[in-house]
């Protein structure tokens, strides 16, 4: 009896390895289509380049605990390193600023303001960190300028 | 299976359970001091008479100096030509040594302690020279924080003369790792590491302009105290004692933020090679705030 559970925790012990080490080269091998936002001159994507420097190209690149950004001709310019309890930290000083700077410039509506936007936007923020924390396989987007419209679609499959 | 098997296993998860934690705990227990280093490296050119320092050259030295000061420092270095080959003072843990390099090979020259008393009367000396010459002077209190300062530090002085013109000076390292306290009371008035600044009317105007904007920044993010730290290049930023993300700053990232915070002139004066092994951060509380004793490691 005792070898049979014996045996039985092996082998318990031996698929489950196994399947942590199939699910983690899976992953590693799993190339996602990159999306290329276009952006146009004056628009906030074009903004966007714009704060970073960004003449023809911006790469924001997620993966869990990591977010990259990089310029022209993937020239690496930040990597913003995280564990989820910091980036919920992250988050509420951030809700915090912006809700309060805001009310402070925008007296009339304050109350209704903290009262129904703030618990919805500081959740919907936190999900979207713990989205990003979580997403097991990152994502990357590509930003261009072009001179016309902005519009989005599927780049190549070189994520 | 026998019982000297189980003996064995035993015996590994109580090394495994007790002791690896234990030297955890006891490394964590246990820290040092933080500590400060300064290495410097000062090169004289005696073909030229010009001087280069921490890895700027003389026309960079020239700006954040002003030329006269720096020919006259060249100059008068240079007429101590003969013994000025390569000199090395170091300080630190209370001792001071002067060493003579030659060829590689490191003479002692003297060496000597430096006892607090004699701090105090250095200090005492700088005092006197300020109060003379400016607006501002050291208070004991300050001299307090100096003299603990020096304990806590590592400095290098490098000194050499030469006549090649590819000599050039080492770039400056700087690395205080623990973060330089800043106090904002309800006055906006501003302590540095519990010493409160004294400064001319229109600087002190200015100094709580800027310190109302940071009160209002922090009572907005519902924070009292804020440590921002640049470690030879990463970002390290904690509110309320608690870690926030850390950015890692590629020379690119580095170029984008001197030439959008620090303007053109000072941007250029900044160099990467100095910025990528240093250490330097503040510890901003404002009233209410508590220090969180962050001390910033490699």
């Amino acid at each position: 009896m005792k070898h049979v559970v014996f045996f039985f925790i092996l082998f318990v012990l031996v698929v489950v390895s196994l399947s942590i080490l199939v699910y983690t080269e899976f992953v590693e091998q799993i190339v996602l289509p990159v999306p290329t936002l276009r952006a146009s001159e004056g628009d906030s994507l074009h903004t966007l380049m714009k704060m970073f420097q960004a003449e023809e190209e911006l790469t924001i690149e997620v993966k869990r605990g990591v977010t990259s950004i990089s310029t022209d001709e993937n020239k690496k310019m930040f990597d913003v390193i995280y564990t989820q309890e910091e980036l919920d930290r992250l988050l509420k000083v951030i809700v915090n600023l912006v809700f309060n700077l805001n009310a402070q410039e925008s007296e009339q509506n304050l109350l209704t303001q903290v009262e129904t936007d703030y618990p919805a936007l500081k959740e919907n923020l936190y999900l979207v960190g713990r989205f990003i924390d979580n997403f097991p396989f990152g994502f990357k987007v590509n930003i261009e300028f072009q001179s016309n419209n902005t519009n989005l679609q599927e780049g190549d499959n070189n994520g | 299976m026998d019982r000297k098997f189980w003996l064995v296993m035993l015996v590994a998860v109580l090394i495994v359970a007790f002791v690896v934690p234990a030297q955890g705990f006891a490394g964590s227990g246990d820290e040092p001091d933080p500590e400060n280093k300064l290495f410097l490296d000062i090169v004289f050119n005696t073909e030229t008479g010009t001087m280069q320092a921490g890895g700027y050259t003389h026309e960079e030295l020239s700006q954040l100096f002003g030329p006269e000061i720096l020919n006259a420092v060249a100059e008068g270095a240079l007429e101590f030509e003969g013994i000025l080959v390569h000199l090395r003072l170091i300080y630190g843990s209370g001792a001071m040594r002067l060493d003579s390099i030659v060829e590689q090979q490191v003479q002692q020259l003297l060496s000597s302690t430096w006892t607090e008393d004699e701090q105090g009367n250095a200090l005492d000396l700088l005092n006197k020279g300020l109060i003379e010459n400016t607006y501002y002077y050291i208070p004991p209190s300050g001299g307090k924080m100096l003299t603990e300062w020096i304990d806590t530090s590592v400095v290098q002085v490098d000194v050499r003369a030469t006549d090649q013109d590819k000599e050039v000076s080492t770039p400056l390292t700087l690395v205080m790792e623990a973060p330089i306290q800043f106090d904002i009371a309800e006055d906006n008035s501003v302590a540095v590491e519990g010493i409160d600044l004294i400064l001319e009317p229109e600087a002190d105007k200015t100094m709580r302009e800027t310190a109302q904007i940071v009160v209002d920044m922090a009572n907005a993010a519902v924070v009292d105290n804020v440590v921002a730290g640049w470690n030879q290049g990463e970002i390290l930023l904690y509110a309320d004692g608690g870690k926030l993300p850390t950015i890692t700053v590629h020379e690119a990232g580095l170029d984008l933020l001197l030439s959008e915070f620090a303007g053109a002139q000072i941007a250029e004066l900044i160099k990467p090679e100095i910025l990528y092994t240093s250490t330097i951060g503040v510890d901003v509380s404002v009233p209410g705030g508590v220090h969180s004793e962050i001390i910033f490691k490699d």
